[in-house]
């Protein structure tokens, strides 16, 4: 039998410990009849037989407990005891139980959630076949440094698939939004517009149907669409009939052939609808100066993402001397799906996970405290159970056994609340994380709670069990003195102390973080805000031609809104700042030549319509708006910020000169100022606005609305949305936000570790304050009799409220001392971290130290006072 | 049942290798097992009868014996312990380490 099989026999018979007890009664009887069977045999009366037997066996019951104990039973059994014990003691204390629970119940519900978030996020593997092998493939550029990663253009995709030796299963995405027509009213959906290899190389199998097949995706073939289980459910009444069924999206016939599980989810694209083969205008197949595509791959067993990467490298070097017009200074590389997926939250979940780990040291501390303060209550029971024989070892055993009872009641009360934390938090999770929708608590979680329990239960009740069982057991029991020993004051102070120091790292942490967000929330995002409505347009692959955008259905639209009441301007405006950036192009401007075109400039490249400027609150510093027909204007008329002003014109004088984009001259007509396009924590980039009706670049195919009011801007809404109608049946406006919504949103995130990092700060000042004042009123409580004295003697209140709260503040001023150091630390980790912070920003960190210094002086001066409206008489007499 | 002076009790260890000895000849339950070994031993030595039950379950935790419940001789159910193969292998070792004593403590004894 090995090892394991034995323990899973035991384990059994502990289950089945009744069957076990017969067996052995069973067998023992047995053999006593045999022997009193054969003693009669022999001559003896039945009764003789029946002494005789029993003595020659020996005491029936010593032998039986030498069986259990082979059978390893007695160790179990000692366990069940100290756990009875346990409760029972336990339950004799309420008031410490309670607040031991609370204690308990908040550090590891705040460790539960946590890692919920942590294990949904960063550790379960993306939710594909083999997760590990898959890479994403980005195009770069060596010369501008290697944190840039771009998308991919599709010829260049096409090689890759080709020519790459290191991966197999080369696949091309593009995320888009479409319209579903068809149904009641016009829907925008979400999609994902992929090669046909797909759901191949991703390893995932639709719950109904199949994914695309191997040439679906080549120009001419039938178009076809896999849907995501929800809006099949919200479509279809979840029919399996719907394979075969033919939907329109933009416009054209689909044949449904899929249906695929919502817990599929894909990097960049949070939540899909339904998944398209990508289908690229026969112009995008041979354009390599456009990149829009994303490129994920397998890597071949038994390579690595080095060899890959080299084999990348010499690809796009082929490619270079192919096509040096678009390709020169271009390579690329490949990155770790997973990595590319969380890089971006790790750190926000360390941080959040460091946070919660101090909230349970801190109460870990104040349950050790608590457990302190009742051992030296319990020490005669502890001194007389050591006389009646009981080891150290065996003392020892049943205290941490009581802690462990109390550690896992705490997870059960702290699963509760972590239950009840992500309920109220799962909003704003969902938007702030990738990966979020698998957050709950599931086998692991429990399985995390319940090790950690056991963890917390050794770490708060090791030190309190092998302090109370040490030392001069007997002599205590003997003058029966509940006195304080010197030991477990000092250890009772260093818990203090760190409750303390732990709870300002806390606290420092979080104001650090409260004020970058407030700066942050402060930045200039360079427009204004406030009574903006903005909505996206969503019109129709192929109904209008490009050219036809703009006098057909933006310009009419805008004439039709800018008539509505309470509308002062509109605009439509290809990307809307803050909420959408990088799409840019390499520009020269007219005259400077670039000397390296591996580091020709770039901008930021924007399709904007008159009034959009005026409606958003961008000032028009130099110049002139753009106009209508400015699009059909010999000069080619645009609009530069005064980032790209700033960069080449170092006259300040910028109108009438000319940018070449793309060798064709376009003329600067008016300077704008600067907006925050990639969110408020970038600097802004350089940018160059075409007009909405320029043939070429013009042409808005997923254009923002933005509308400034003078009235409330959701009123509009219902308005717009009529106005709308009277020049396009068809055309929906989706994702309708006012404009410090867009802002509010992308601080999500920060928000977010926000509020849980102020949650958890507050809750450690909580649990140290509380740690604290019990750890005075149990000094006033071993003092009492000292007090007594000192009051007699002609003491004041006063004095003696004076002489505790030295005591205290003692402590707190070395627990301060100590926190500031750790702050210090805690706030260079978070300055790497998180980014934007200032280190050692001495406002917060005194503030925060004074704060947390006075309501620790609070928590020291109640018992304190208490203590001092002791009668001296009874207070003499007292023990 | 008073001990007469001839016979021996069990040195320690021993009884596990007459255990198992017993056993090789076929399953037995313990009252069984006792009364062979008293009779081979042509009643010198005398197993008792109490600590033969720790022995047995040991030495099926330690894998050596298997055990079943079954029907003995006198119709009543019982529980028979057999050898396993890791039992017959340690009852050879077992049988060659008490030779091996045995031929020591003889040496000892003749040397003078």
């Amino acid at each position: 039998m090995t090892a394991p099989e034995r323990w899973l026999k035991r384990l059994f018979r502990a289950v089945r410990r009744d069957r076990f007890e017969q067996e052995l009664d069973q067998e023992v009887r047995f053999h006593l009849d045999m022997e009193i069977e054969a003693l009669v045999a022999r001559g003896h009366s039945p009764d003789e037989a029946r002494r005789l037997a029993e003595r020659a066996f020996g005491g029936v019951e010593r032998h039986k407990d030498s069986v259990r104990d082979v059978r390893g039973l007695t160790l179990l059994d000692d366990v069940g005891r100290d756990v009875r014990f346990g409760l029972r003691t336990l339950r004799r204390s309420p008031a410490f139980v309670a607040a031991a629970l609370l204690c308990l119940g908040l550090g590891i519900g705040a460790n539960a959630a946590v890692f919920s978030v942590i294990d949904a996020v960063l550790l379960r593997p993306l939710p594909y076949g083999d997760p590990e092998g898959l890479v994403r493939i980005y195009e770069t550029q060596p010369a501008r440094g290697g944190a840039w990663r771009g998308s991919v253009s599709v010829p260049n995709a096409e090689d890759w698939r080709q020519q790459l030796q290191a991966v197999e299963d080369v696949m091309a995405f593009h995320t888009d939004s479409k319209s579903l027509t068809g149904f009641d009213r016009a829907e925008r959906i979400a999609t994902v517009d992929a090669s046909a290899n797909f759901f191949r190389t991703l390893r995932v199998r639709p719950l109904l149907g199949r994914g695309f097949a191997v040439d679906e995706d080549q120009p001419g073939s039938g178009k076809v669409v896999v849907l995501a289980e929800s809006l099949w459910r919200r479509r279809f009444g979840a029919d399996p009939g719907v394979l075969g069924r033919t939907v329109t999206i933009d416009g054209q016939p689909h044949e449904v052939v899929g249906v695929i599980s919502d817990l599929f989810t894909f990097p960049g694209r949070a939540h899909a609808d339904a998944f398209l083969p990508l289908d690229p205008s026969p112009e995008m197949r041979h354009d390599r100066s456009t990149h829009f595509l994303g490129v994920l791959a397998r890597l071949r067993p038994g390579m690595t993402l080095e060899k890959a990467n080299a084999d990348l490298r010499t690809v796009a070097r082929r490619i270079e001397q192919d096509h040096p017009e678009e390709q020169t200074g271009r390579s690329a590389q490949a990155v770790p799906l997973l990595e590319t997926v969380v890089s971006k939250v790790r750190p926000t979940l360390l941080v959040l996970l460091g946070a919660v780990a101090l909230v349970l040291l801190i109460a870990c501390a104040n349950v050790a405290n608590l457990l302190l303060a009742r051992a030296a209550e319990r020490q005669p029971e502890i001194a007389l159970r050591h006389a009646l024989g009981a080891s150290r070892a065996s003392l020892v055993g049943q205290l941490l056994v009581e802690s462990a009872v109390l550690a896992i009641t705490g997870a059960a009360v702290g699963l509760l609340l972590a239950m009840l934390g992500l309920k109220a938090l799962s909003a704003a999770l969902s938007t702030a994380l990738p990966l979020a929708t698998g957050v709950s608590l599931d086998g692991r979680v429990l399985l995390f709670t319940l090790g950690l329990s056991m963890f917390t239960a050794l770490l708060f009740g090791l030190v309190p069990a092998l302090q109370s069982t040490g030392g001069a057991v007997r002599s205590r029991m003997a003058d029966g003195e509940h006195g304080s020993v010197g030991g477990t004051h000092r250890l009772r102070s260093a818990l203090v102390v760190a409750e303390v120091a732990l709870s300002l790292v806390l606290l420092v942490g979080a104001g650090l973080l409260v004020r970058s967000f407030h700066a942050l929330l402060h930045t200039d995002p360079g427009i204004r805000p406030e009574g903006v409505l903005t909505a996206h347009l969503a019109i129709s692959g192929g109904r209008y031609a490009k050219a036809e955008l703009a006098p057909r259905l933006l310009r009419p639209a805008l004439e039709q809104i800018r008539a509505l009441p309470g509308v002062q301007s509109a605009g439509f405006i290809s990307m809307l700042p803050i909420q959408n950036a990088w799409t840019n192009s390499d520009y020269e401007v007219e005259g400077e030549p670039s000397l390296d075109r591996r580091l020709a400039p770039i901008a930021e490249v924007r399709i904007t319509s008159p009034g959009t400027f005026a409606s958003l609150g961008i000032p028009i510093l130099e110049g002139r708006d753009l106009a209508e027909q400015d699009g059909a204007s010999a000069l080619r008329p645009i609009v530069v910020n005064r980032a790209l002003v700033a960069r080449h014109f170092k006259d300040g004088n910028a109108l009438g000169r000319r940018l070449v984009l793309g060798r064709v001259p376009y003329t600067i007509v008016g300077v704008v100022g600067d907006v925050r396009q990639a969110g408020l924590d970038l600097a802004p980039l350089a940018e160059v606005h075409f007009p909405y009706d320029d043939p070429e670049n013009g042409g808005i195919t997923d254009a923002t609305l933005v509308v400034r009011t003078r009235a409330d801007p959701l009123s509009l809404i219902a308005p717009l949305r009529e106005a709308l109608r009277s020049v396009t049946s068809e055309q929906p406006l989706y994702d309708v936000l006012t404009m410090d919504e867009v802002i509010s949103r992308s601080v999500a995130n920060r928000r977010l570790s926000l509020v849980l990092l102020s949650v958890f700060a507050v809750l450690a000042l909580a649990l140290s304050a509380a740690g604290l004042a019990g750890v005075i009123s149990y000094l006033v409580a071993q003092r009492t009799r000292e007090i007594g004295i000192r009051m007699a003697l002609g003491s004041e209140p006063r004095d003696v409220i004076r002489l505790l709260v030295r005591q205290g503040s003692r402590l707190v001023a070395i627990g301060l001392a100590l926190g500031v150091l750790g702050a210090l630390l805690a706030g260079k980790y978070l300055a790497v971290a998180l980014g934007g912070i200032q280190v050692a920003d001495p406002a917060v960190v005194v503030g925060l130290a004074a704060f947390l210094g006075a309501v620790a002086l609070l928590a020291t001066y109640l018992p304190a006072r208490r203590a001092a409206r002791i009668d001296p008489l009874l207070a003499m007499r007292a023990e | 049942m008073g001990k007469s002076p001839d016979r021996q009790d069990l040195l320690q260890g021993t009884l596990d290798l007459l255990v198992l000895k017993t056993l090789s000849l076929g399953p037995q339950h313990g009252w069984g097992i006792a009364q062979r070994i008293q009779q081979r031993s042509r009643d010198v030595l005398e197993v008792n009868q109490g600590s033969l039950y720790p022995a047995l379950h040991r030495l099926e935790e330690q894998g050596f014996l298997l055990s079943e419940w079954r029907m003995s001789e006198n119709g009543r159910r019982a529980r028979y312990y057999r050898l396993s193969a890791l039992g017959k292998k340690q009852l050879e070792t077992e049988t060659r380490s008490w030779e091996g004593f045995c031929l020591a403590v003889r040496w000892v004894l003749e040397s003078a």
